[in-house]
């Protein structure tokens, strides 16, 4: 990443006239035919949903919920069965009007996984291929090209690596240049299927700083797929969690942790303690009983994600994160208090684990006090009002894995 | 123009089997015009039918058995146990393809005839009285499970190298030993490749021509495939009606060997876990070397001694179990060198090898990019497809007497008057080798990851810039290969050549049975081992090309 690149990237970064979205997806769905046995699968399943200009957008979800199947969509390598897409303002697909837009034709770069640079080819041929393919670039001269692609080479921070060939770079190199390569047609957006599971985990936290940071340079808009949490909160705008084929939450990073639509999401984003209660009364405040005994939850409205008002009698999960528990607090804080009895503890160094349980309940513990406890050892834990929060109850045998 | 030359091709293929072999078939049946059964009983009443019928299936029927007993140890050897070979394994289905089959035969002919034979020669220094005859029943069993173990490995080798090894584990750990471990675990998880190769093994051992003729006709045992060409080659006037019962019976044999074999093939592949990465191998412990050894003896005795007879045959004065260095003599290669026949069958091989090799692999190249399927949608539906695939495959289940013969019935006479000309020799090898040619070019082609053609799209690049700048320049090292390997089989083409081969365009193969048939064996060794030399040049063209990679991480 060099600071040279900065000018014309604020440039390119310009947002367009009239296009207030981006991306447009509006009822999406495709399914495929299992190949053995009857059956369908469905990894696209109606799915709506507006990307804005500039936005860092990361799709988030367990293996085989269908992240790579949208961006496929998106890009076109793959085709709906139903719905539409437009990018820029343009419609790339639309099931009603038997419109598509096929792959090369559209306003939009992709990253792979695997990187698929072309072993046949330079750095410098790989890097020029877009330009050399696209109508509007194709009648560039010669010094024109290589202009360019010093350019987005130098964005990606390999200058001079040209002559080589992709199987001499290291991998975190090879992905850089399939960034450049991606940059280098100036597309307005950008796909990444999980473009950096594939590098060890130094380089990907570089890699994932500079991208961040470019991003912002550049301005492009990225529609990123990945299923580590932790990647997606570090880079994401909003993240869409799939389910399934179906988006289960688009928020901001922070929403998405701090108030999860559904115990799904609560327990694929951090970790999560749920226990089932049922609504004893509401007021200001909710009382839920539980195995653990009751709990009171402050100004109860915010904390609670269904769709359908809550009444008294109905049942709930209770969710809370194991680094909102509180290990022995004082007597008379405005904590909910219970007791536990502990498993097992691991240290961390930061923080210390603790699994304890009460009853059937197993719960974890996340506390940054680095007291000794035995095993077996009597605690009371307690978790503030606002801590709280109440999810829709969902079937047993539904919970994320 | 994709699709419409796909379709014509496919079109042309299946007119060049069905056509040829139609006719062929009903000539055979319906010799007046009406049914008659009478070509049949005639043949059937000749004195040598029954013997003939007798001899072909002991001789197959057993080799094949024997060639599935050698190709399973070795396979199993080779992918699931420390005692493989690694890269030389690989090459293992290759060796024999660096001499023309009926250089082998004669190899072995040249080494165990009995009293002239090397190895006799070798014995007779021995104490008792040891001696070898490869012009017996069992000689010739001996030379057919040679050269069908490769049909077999292949296969098996594959089946074997998708085995899941944490099953075996699972039963060693579980305290069983190596063999119990293979009988319960290993065979019956491939016992299914295992059923589909015998198939195979029937169907290429009743198609194999030059062992019979090199070692049969010289033992005096007449095996079907030699007795349709020498009805058509050496009775005169030719016996075509006679030939085309027998090759009707050939080819329903062989038939139903394929269909059984596809059957088995299709019956769902639930022993084939894919077993990616874990190359947990079975330690032998100190049988290791043993086997090891076993594997490398193994391979020489099949390959370099047959070659090495030849050799020597080539450059001794006269073929004698006594071999003196300094009587060795170019002779022989003068003689055949300077004969305009055998001259022009080389550059006619050659050429032919080189063209019809090249125009298989770009039918198949132009097939594949048909065939394939992108969100672009396909030039070839689905189904289309399927049919040009099995149209592709379908000469497998015909040997190539079968379709040289009907070759001859439909093209050798008026209208067409091909008979004798390169251009029924190129069609009759391309109609043949197309289903190896298919398979080769669609490993080829598949060897270009999908992602590197998407990352073509995702680069602006159209289908037809995608196809000529990645697709194909990728391929290129496995289109190589494949070209030369083609290349390899159309040169030591032998049963067909034989019979479509005229005066004017002699091939390598005609000219080898010819020199050999007149008992010169001196000129034929001299001629094999240029033919050996062209060949294997263009095999270890075949290996060093399959084997170039781009350096991937
Ligand atoms: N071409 C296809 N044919 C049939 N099924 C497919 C195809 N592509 C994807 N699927 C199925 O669709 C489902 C979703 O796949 P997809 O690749 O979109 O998942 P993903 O969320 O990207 O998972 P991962 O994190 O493992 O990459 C999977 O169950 C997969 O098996
Ligand atoms: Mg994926």
């Amino acid at each position: 990443m060099t600071v040279t690149s900065r000018a014309e990237g604020q440039a390119m970064a310009e947002p367009q006239e009239g296009a207030p979205h981006r991306v447009e997806i509006r009822g999406l769905s495709k399914s495929f035919r299992r190949r053995s046995g009857a059956g369908t699968i469905k990894p696209i399943d109606d799915i709506t949903l507006s990307i804005q200009d500039g936005e860092f957008l990361v799709l988030l979800g367990p293996s085989g919920c269908g992240k790579t199947t949208l961006l496929r969509s998106i890009a076109g390598l793959e085709r709906p069965d139903e719905g539409s897409i437009s990018i820029d303002g343009t419609t790339v697909y639309d099931s009603g009007r038997g419109i598509f837009l096929p792959p090369n034709r559209r306003p939009i770069s992709m990253i792979f996984q695997s990187y698929a640079l072309w072993p046949h080819m330079t750095i410098f041929k790989n890097v020029a291929y877009p330009l050399r393919s696209r109508k509007s670039t194709r009648r560039l001269g010669h010094a024109e090209i290589a202009a360019r692609v010093e350019q987005a080479l130098a964005k990606v921070g390999l200058v001079g690596l040209g002559d080589q060939y992709p199987g001499q770079l290291s991998g975190g190199q090879q992905q850089r240049v399939a960034l450049a390569r991606a940059l280098v047609s100036e597309a307005q957006v950008l796909l990444f299927d999980e473009p950096l599971s594939n590098v060890d985990a130094k380089v990907r936290e570089e890699l994932r700083a500079q991208l961040v940071e470019m991003q912002r340079e550049l301005g492009f808009t990225a529609i990123y797929v990945t299923h580590d949490q932790a990647e997606a909160m570090e880079l994401a705008d909003r993240i869409a969690v799939l389910n399934s084929g179906r988006i289960e939450q688009l928020d901001p990073p922070r929403r998405v942790y701090q108030r999860p639509q559904s115990r799904y999401v609560a327990e694929f984003i951090g970790s999560a303690n749920l226990v089932a209660g049922v609504v004893r009364s509401l007021d200001e405040r909710a009382v839920v009983d539980t195995a653990l005994g009751s709990f009171v939850i402050e100004d109860y409205t915010e904390h609670w994600t269904g769709d359908t008002p809550l009444g008294t009698g109905d049942s709930v999960t209770l969710m809370f994160r194991p680094e909102d528990c509180l290990v022995d607090p004082g007597p008379d804080s405005r904590s909910n208090m219970w007791d536990v009895e502990l498993v097992r503890t691991s240290f961390t160094g930061v923080q210390q684990h603790l699994l304890v349980h009460s009853g059937d309940e197993r719960l974890i513990v996340l506390t940054t006090n680095d007291a000794q406890y035995p095993e077996g050892a009597k605690l009371r834990l307690g978790v503030e009002r606002h801590k709280l929060h109440l999810l829709p109850p969902v079937p047993a045998e539904s919970g994320a894995a | 123009m994709v699709r419409v030359a796909v379709l014509i091709i496919a079109a042309a293929l299946i007119v060049l089997l069905v056509y040829p072999i139609g006719r062929m078939v009903i000539r055979a049946l319906f010799p007046e015009g009406g049914l008659d059964a009478g070509a049949f009983a005639r043949v059937v009443s000749q004195p040598w039918f029954w013997p003939v019928l007798q001899d072909t299936f002991v001789v197959v029927g057993t080799s094949s058995v024997l060639a599935l007993l050698i190709a399973s140890v070795l396979a199993w050897l080779n992918e699931r146990t420390d005692a493989g070979l690694g890269w030389l394994g690989t090459f293992m289905p290759l060796l024999p393809l660096l001499m023309p089959p009926i250089a082998t035969a004669a190899g072995w002919v040249f080494l165990a005839s009995p009293e002239v034979g090397f190895i006799n020669g070798v014995l007779a220094y021995l104490p008792g009285n040891l001696s070898v005859n490869v012009l017996t029943i069992p000689g010739l069993i001996f030379v057919y499970t040679l050269e069908l173990v490769p049909f077999a490995y292949i296969p098996i080798s594959g089946a074997l190298r998708n085995l899941d090894p944490s099953l075996e584990e699972a039963s060693r750990v579980s305290g069983a030993g190596v063999i119990k471990t293979i009988f319960r675990v290993s065979l019956p998880a491939v016992s299914q490749a295992m059923t589909s190769a015998f198939f195979l093994l029937i169907v290429a051992g009743f198609a194999l021509y030059s062992a019979p003729v090199v070692v049969g006709t010289n033992a005096g045992i007449d095996i079907l495939s030699v007795r349709i060409v020498r009805l058509m080659q050496f009775t005169y006037p030719a016996d075509l009606q006679s030939a085309t019962v027998l090759a009707t019976i050939l080819l329903v044999v062989v038939l139903a060997a394929w269909l059984l074999q596809n059957v088995v093939t299709s019956r769902g592949r639930y022993a084939m876990i894919s077993g990616r990465g874990s190359q947990v191998k079975i330690p032998l412990g100190r049988w290791r070397h043993v086997f090891r050894t076993g594997t490398i003896i193994y391979l020489l005795l099949t390959t370099l001694l047959p070659l090495l007879a030849v050799v020597i045959v080539a450059f001794q004065p006269f073929w004698t179990p006594v071999i003196d260095p300094s009587m060795f003599t170019m002779e022989h290669f003068e003689r055949v060198l300077n004969r305009r026949n055998s001259v022009r069958a080389l550059q006619t091989s050659v050429m032919l090898g080189l063209v019809g090799g090249a125009i298989a692999v770009a039918i198949c190249v132009l097939i594949n990019i048909a065939k394939r399927r992108t969100s672009f949608g396909s030039i070839l539906g689905p189904r289309l497809a399927r049919v040009v695939d099995g149209i592709m495959r379908l000469p497998a289940a015909f040997s190539a007497i079968v379709i040289a013969l009907g070759f001859i019935v439909a093209f050798s006479g008026p209208p067409f008057n091909l008979n004798g000309t390169a251009a029924i020799l190129l069609l009759c090898y391309l109609v043949n080798f197309m289903p190896q040619a298919s398979t080769t070019v669609g490993n080829a082609m598949s060897q270009v990851g999908n992602d590197l053609t998407e990352a073509s799209y995702m680069s602006h690049a159209s289908e037809r810039r995608t196809i000529g700048q990645v697709t194909v320049p990728l391929a290129i090292p496995g289109l190589l290969s494949a070209w030369a390997l083609l290349f390899v089989l159309f040169a030591g083409e032998v049963a067909a050549s034989t019979m479509l081969a005229g005066a004017q365009t002699p091939v390598i193969g005609f000219v080898l049975v010819e020199i050999w048939e007149n008992g010169t064996v001196g000129p034929m060794a001299a001629f094999a081992t240029v033919v050996t030399l062209i060949t294997s040049s263009a095999v270890l063209l075949l290996v060093l090309l399959g084997r170039q990679r781009y350096r991937r991480r």
